[in-house]
């Protein structure tokens, strides 16, 4: 069987990927952090819960971008003629199906301390032999996660666009959700401290209502992504014009009549057919390779593109 | 300028209402240093929490009774079915349940417990004069009728020999260490560890965070009173 040949990157592409792992890598040491100062200082804070179960969640995509990261360029073989671009989709799936099916549970656990008016109790722990409330302890704990995940998430976003890299485009979103998260956990918690039972449940709700919304939009996406869809954006301010420019190239060829491509996504990579009514059969194999190799110098993610000679199209 | 003087006088409006936070959405706390009485149901757990008419003696008894003075308030004890009052206490009829409240127990979702104020710990311990028994098998060991350690004797495959009350005439027996050493025996060893807390109404944060100040102030002579490691 022939396998498809090995993914040559550019080397700037090349250096950023390599920017990309070592950002994951401080992200997910970062986010342990997080997670495990945030579960000292849950108690019985519905909201702190939610934060918890957040951080613990958020750590799945950079997991996700650092297993595929080894995986996704490995040479495509025998039994991969395809190679491994698709791993990059199945770990954007697991994420997304986790952070959907856990917000379902944290908005239905807040909904059901709501319904049955049930307070949180919030004692005291000893720290450096002295007593204090542990809801004053939640305050530069999340302080600390909102610093942390802002940050990643300012940092993220630029290198998934550039990569076209929708898990590290969705684990950039999700350190976003995750500090807004922080915020709203903080006057959950001043709530408790005035008295009032219902602003921690209230919290703990809406922000399991944006994590459910993050776990709903990110599945669709990679829902789309598995169905082909055609290449569509990872990032908000990417433009998606991959097919109109490389059609528009290819027209523009002086043996070509008229042309039109068929494109899909592959991880951080388009694939797909090129379709050329040629006006002449001269020298065929000769100008179909220069056309391929133009594609790949129009943008590095035109990947294996298929030169079909049709008739019309 | 103008900007300056709001951001300070925010921390200042904010730091003034922090200052009697955590407060209770039931006010507890309020309610006991005002009313002078701190309703407390107590079931029976000797030497801890002894009956004594309607007052309760006992080294839990005293701690929620200095707790409650602190306070300038009184105890009023309930004395009854452990399983109601927990019911009360969940919907605010008492401010504490007292009387072998473990840690652990299964209303910790459901009502607000201390952290552990003592360890207490099962002991096996013998007469004085007698050779403590290296191994349990076949060896008889008396409990108090309805003990949960006679499954670890029974484990260690020794006699279990049920008595009530468990008296001072027996060769080898096991049951709380305050309680045994109490009765004039000889400590062999410990077979298990348990921790002890009181339980306080849910969400009532500022009687909960009182109580659990005063219990670690108290660490350490409720240790010793009741003979156990700090």
């Amino acid at each position: 069987m022939k396998a498809r040949p090995r993914v040559e990157l550019p080397p700037d592409v090349e250096a950023t990927f390599a920017r990309a792992m070592r950002l994951e890598w401080l992200s997910l040491v970062l986010m342990i952090s997080t997670a495990v100062l945030v579960y000292a200082t849950i108690s019985h804070s519905q909201a702190m819960k939610a934060v918890f179960v957040e951080d613990a969640l958020s750590l799945i995509p950079p997991i996700a971008f650092l297993i595929t990261g080894r995986i996704r360029w490995r040479t495509p073989n025998e039994r991969f003629p395809y190679g491994y671009h698709r791993s990059v989709t199945i770990g954007y799936l697991c994420s997304a199906v986790a952070l959907l099916s856990l917000g379902l549970l944290i908005l239905f656990e807040a909904l059901m301390t709501l319904v049955h008016r049930e307070h949180p109790s919030i004692g005291v722990l000893g720290l450096f032999g002295h007593q204090i409330w542990i809801g004053w302890l939640a305050y530069p704990v999340l302080l600390y996660s909102i610093a942390c995940e802002y940050t990643m998430g300012r940092m993220k976003q630029p290198l998934a666009k550039e990569l076209h890299d929708k898990t590290l485009a969705a684990d950039g979103r999700m350190n976003r959700a995750d500090w807004m998260t922080g915020v709203a956990a903080m006057l959950g918690m001043t709530g408790i401290a005035f008295g009032w039972w219902w602003a921690d449940a209230v919290t703990a709700a809406l922000i399991a209502f944006e994590i459910v919304r993050d776990g709903w939009e990110n599945l669709k996406e990679v829902l789309t992504d598995i169905m082909d869809e055609v290449p569509t954006k990872a990032d908000e301010e990417e433009r998606a014009d991959w097919a109109a420019k490389l059609r528009d190239h290819v027209r523009g060829l002086d043996w070509v009549r008229d042309a039109d491509v068929r494109l899909r996504e592959e991880g951080n990579l388009f694939t797909g057919e090129v379709y050329v009514v040629p006006r002449t059969l001269d020298r065929a194999e000769e100008r179909g390779a220069e056309l391929i190799r133009s594609a790949r110098a129009l943008d590095w993610r035109f990947y294996e593109l298929e030169l079909v000679l049709v008739e019309k199209l | 300028m103008l900007r300056r003087m709001q951001i300070v006088l925010l921390v200042v409006s904010l730091a003034a209402l922090a200052c009697d936070a955590p407060r209770d959405p039931e006010e507890t706390l309020t309610r006991v240093r005002r009313g002078g009485v701190l309703n407390a149901g107590a079931s029976e757990d000797p030497p801890f929490l002894v009956r004594r008419g309607d007052d309760a003696v006992g080294i839990e008894a005293a701690l929620i009774k200095d707790f409650a003075a602190r306070n300038g308030a009184h105890v009023h004890w309930v004395w009854g079915a452990q399983e109601t009052q927990f019911r009360a206490l969940e919907k605010y009829q008492l401010d504490l349940v007292a009387g072998a409240v473990s840690a652990k127990t299964l209303w910790k979702k459901r009502v607000a417990v201390t952290r552990p104020y003592l360890e207490s710990t099962t002991i096996l311990a013998c007469r004085r004069g007698v050779v403590p028994p290296t191994d349990l098998r076949d060896v008889e060991v008396a409990i108090e009728d309805g003990d949960p350690i006679g499954a670890e004797i029974e484990k260690q495959h020794g006699n279990v020999k049920r008595m009530h009350p468990l008296d001072v005439n027996q060769n080898v027996v096991a049951g709380n260490r305050t309680r045994i050493l109490g009765l004039g025996y000889v400590f062999v060893e410990t077979l298990q560890r348990e921790k002890r807390s009181l339980a306080t109404a849910p969400g009532e944060n500022a009687f909960l965070q009182a109580l659990e100040v005063f219990l670690a102030q108290r660490h350490d002579a409720i240790a010793n009173a009741a003979g156990e490691q700090p």
